[in-house]
């Protein structure tokens, strides 16, 4: 599964599925896991690609800011000893943006760095898709191009760093 | 004493002018873009990320580009810049056994599940200068292997849980039950320091502690001071999923990923009155790649823990309150460097001082020598 | 300590509670800002404040506007019982101010409470140590007016002689908790009293001596 660093939704369950989420994932409506799969594709995705596909859709609905977009920071929390109790070990930048489509739908976005058009983008597409009408065409525009776009980076990534992997041979030693 | 002075603002304002012409350099030469430097310059990124405590990469670059390459004054840059943003929220704790690894390898285990990784090391390099790369030569394509899915899917526990199982490694600190909540981790850049201090906030200080300073006190535990037997247990850079609760939807997102350093440094421990002999940890995760620096964290993580482990303080790295006040080369140098600002009035007291000292010595040797020549003459 | 963990009030935030927030969040606070520290530099003034925020009720919208201004995520809040389980409300400030909201009053920073009679003692919120005097509860009690007659007069740093200021309603509590509050010096709490359009001060700093509302009442006829 390459891009399970990337989806949160394909984490196994039981590892630390309940870290992750604070209840299980299984609590969430499939709705609700559409979002969070969604919102996490669009934070991972370069910003130009996202651009690139967004006008393949042709589409120019207006909207409405409710919040942002703006940038501010999130702590970031690691574990003592990798499993233990958490701390703070710094910070990243981090932007957010909530938009409301002329329909009323509400769309969110929040990622990692300072890109406020890409966030505000990501919000719209998020709201786009809660249309059951739009869903189909925007995860077939959008969001397959855009996971099979990391996937191939992992792969391609995993393929140079496996090839550094040690294979041991032990040397035959002494006279016995 | 403090007293205020004006003046000096044409020479300040010709000063930054001739240091904003200084940072471009020969205008023959095309400027250095960001991309350049995040792409080229990438591990003098990570300690800036890193010691300034903020994961921008872009920003960093320009923090060394507007410091002229000065990393502490970089640094400090990326500090300010912090400063002036709010804070949205708290990161769910990352997990680094979920890393997407780019190097993982073990001083104490040779046949590891997940293997021994290499990754992008300057290890098993000759240290020779290549002129090659004082031109633009092509750069080969790295090597790459079939079928590497498979070998990246397998699961690669930390070290320290492979023999935990034994007994003969300490745990990771123990979990609350099974969904409650941990206790809240403190954060210094929230709240004055004091000492003493808990592991996360030491943690804390350390992952954003000057590097230079961390490696000195590891190798002065190396060395014999506050010894601690450490063996690198394991080392894993790569890129772990950062996830935020967002609390008008209820639930988490993956808001992207960031590069981390992990070290586990394993320390032989001879036991306490309560507590067996066994291995014990020093822990080390710091933004970026900079193993250097994770292990020397690890290091002096594990000599903070004296106290804990009810050993004795004998060494400079045990001593939490100097480690912890001095790690900071903000703070080191904001202090350090104020001693250039104007200090007319101090020194001219102290200027009067030391003539009335010295005076009074003078005159108090001159009667002795008069007393002494008396003295001989009788 | 400070809770950290967001408030989890419903699974999703009603598109109410998404409406409302500060338009031109940025200059808007900045204004915001500037006047609480004009009136808190200068007690017991009356400062006339606009903002566009829509918050539900009963937070008045200056309320929310300040909250949005000063509040954030480290910085958690109390509302007391008239307006604590207001989900619209509490959906509202988790979006538009993101801090925590806290059940204990002394676990804030920022508490909004209603200036009626049943309004918890100031001894109740964090007054901050001795050695961080600083991480204290600044309050801020919604009331209905504020004006310049001689209820009470104030005197201490920042009012050159005195300053004239009646706030109503008000528990008839208050300036006895005031006096205590006011000797714990540099410890204590501050108030910021919020009228709908209207905002004054109390710093710690400020002492209340009490006037004559009957006679101010009187020149009134």
């Amino acid at each position: 599964m390459q891009d399970q660093h990337t989806i949160a939704a394909d984490t196994a369950p039981g590892i630390g599925a309940d870290e992750l989420f604070g209840q299980s994932p299984d609590g969430l409506t499939s709705d609700q896991q559409a979002r969070q799969q969604r919102m996490s594709i669009l934070a991972n995705a370069p910003a130009a690609e996202l651009i690139r596909l967004w006008k393949t859709m042709k589409l120019d609905p207006g909207c409405e800011l409710l919040r942002g977009p703006e940038t501010g920071l999130v702590a970031l929390r690691g574990r003592i000893g990798g499993g233990g109790a958490p701390f703070n070990f710094g910070e990243a930048t981090v932007t957010r943006a909530t938009v409301r489509m002329e329909d009323g739908a509400i769309g969110h976005a929040v990622m990692l760095g300072r890109n406020h058009g890409k966030a505000k983008l990501a919000a719209v597409i998020d709201a786009l898709a809660t249309d059951p009408a739009m869903e189909a065409s925007i995860e077939q525009a959008i969001l397959v191009p855009l996971k099979a776009l990391v996937a191939e980076r992992d792969k391609t990534r995993a393929a140079e760093t496996q090839a550094t992997r040690v294979n041991f041979f032990t040397m035959v030693r002494g006279d016995d | 004493m403090y007293v205020a002075v004006k003046g000096g603002e044409a020479a300040i304002k010709a000063a930054h002018e001739l240091l904003a012409d200084r940072r471009r350099g020969d205008r023959s030469l095309p400027a250095i873009t960001l991309e350049q430097i995040t792409e080229q310059m990438a591990l003098a990124v990570d300690r800036v990320m890193s010691e300034g405590a903020l994961y921008d990469r872009e920003l960093a670059a320009l923090a060394i580009k507007q410091a002229r390459g000065d990393m502490i004054e970089a640094i400090f840059l990326m500090r300010a810049y912090r400063t002036t943003l709010p804070r949205l929220g708290y990161s769910q704790p990352i997990d680094t056994g979920k890393m997407t690894i780019e190097r993982r390898i073990s001083a104490t285990f040779k046949d590891l599940p997940g293997g021994q990784i290499l990754g992008p090391t300057f290890d098993y390099t000759h240290r020779l200068l290549d002129p090659s790369l004082a031109t633009d030569e092509a750069v080969p394509e790295p090597q790459t292997i079939e079928q590497a899915e498979d070998l990246a899917d397998e699961p690669m526990p930390r070290v320290s849980d492979l023999i935990a199982g034994e007994g003969l490694m300490e745990p990771d600190s123990a979990a609350p039950q099974y969904g409650s909540d941990w206790d809240e981790p403190g954060d210094l850049t929230r709240k004055p320091m004091q000492f003493p201090m808990e592991r996360d906030l030491r943690l804390q200080a350390l992952s954003r502690g000057d590097e230079g300073f961390l490696l000195s006190l590891g190798y002065s535990t190396q060395r014999g001071f506050g010894r601690s037997h450490p063996f690198a247990g394991e080392i894993r850079i790569g890129e772990v999923d950062v996830e935020m609760e967002v609390p008008e939807l209820g639930f988490a997102v993956s808001l992207g990923r960031i590069q981390v350093s992990e070290c586990q440094m394993v320390n032989q421990f001879k036991g306490s009155k309560t507590v067996p002999p066994q291995f014990t940890r020093g822990y080390g995760l710091v933004f970026g790649q900079s193993e250097r620096k994770a292990m020397s964290m690890a290091l002096c993580d594990r000599a903070l823990r004296a106290r804990e482990l009810d050993e004795d303080i004998l060494a400079p790295a045990q001593d939490e309150e100097f480690v912890i006040s001095h790690a900071d080369n903000v703070q080191a140098t904001g202090f350090v460097e104020h001693l250039k600002l104007p200090h007319y009035v101090d020194f001219q007291a102290e200027l009067k001082l030391v003539r009335r000292m010295q005076s009074e010595f003078f005159k108090a040797n001159s009667h002795k020598d008069a007393d002494e020549e008396q003295e001989a003459a009788q | 300590m400070t809770r950290t963990s967001f408030n989890k009030t419903s699974l999703e935030t009603s598109l109410e509670a998404m409406q409302g927030g500060l338009g031109e969040p940025v200059y808007q606070s900045q204004r915001i800002f500037r006047s609480l520290m004009d009136a808190m530099a200068r007690p017991g003034t009356i400062k006339p404040v606009a903002t566009d925020a829509r918050s539900p009720l009963p937070m008045l919208p200056l309320t929310a506007a300040v909250l949005a201004t000063m509040a954030d995520a480290d910085t958690p809040v109390w509302l007391d019982g008239t307006m604590k389980d207001i989900g619209a409300l509490n959906d509202w400030l988790t979006f538009h101010v993101g801090a925590p909201l806290v059940d204990e009053p002394d676990a804030a920073t920022f508490a909004v409470l209603s200036g009626k009679r049943d309004m918890p003692a100031l001894e109740s919120f964090a007054k901050g140590g001795q050695d961080y005097p600083d991480r204290s509860a600044t309050l801020l009690i919604q009331v209905e007016r504020l004006e310049n007659k001689p209820d009470w007069s104030l005197s201490g740093p920042g009012i050159k002689d005195t300053q004239s200021l009646a706030v109503s309603p008000l528990s008839p509590l208050f300036v006895a908790q005031w006096q205590e509050n006011h000797k714990l010096f540099p410890r204590g709490v501050d108030v910021v009293f919020v009228a709908p359009d209207t905002i004054a001060c109390l710093p710690r700093t400020t002492a209340i001596t009490l006037g004559h509302p009957a006679s101010s009442d009187k020149q009134d006829h």
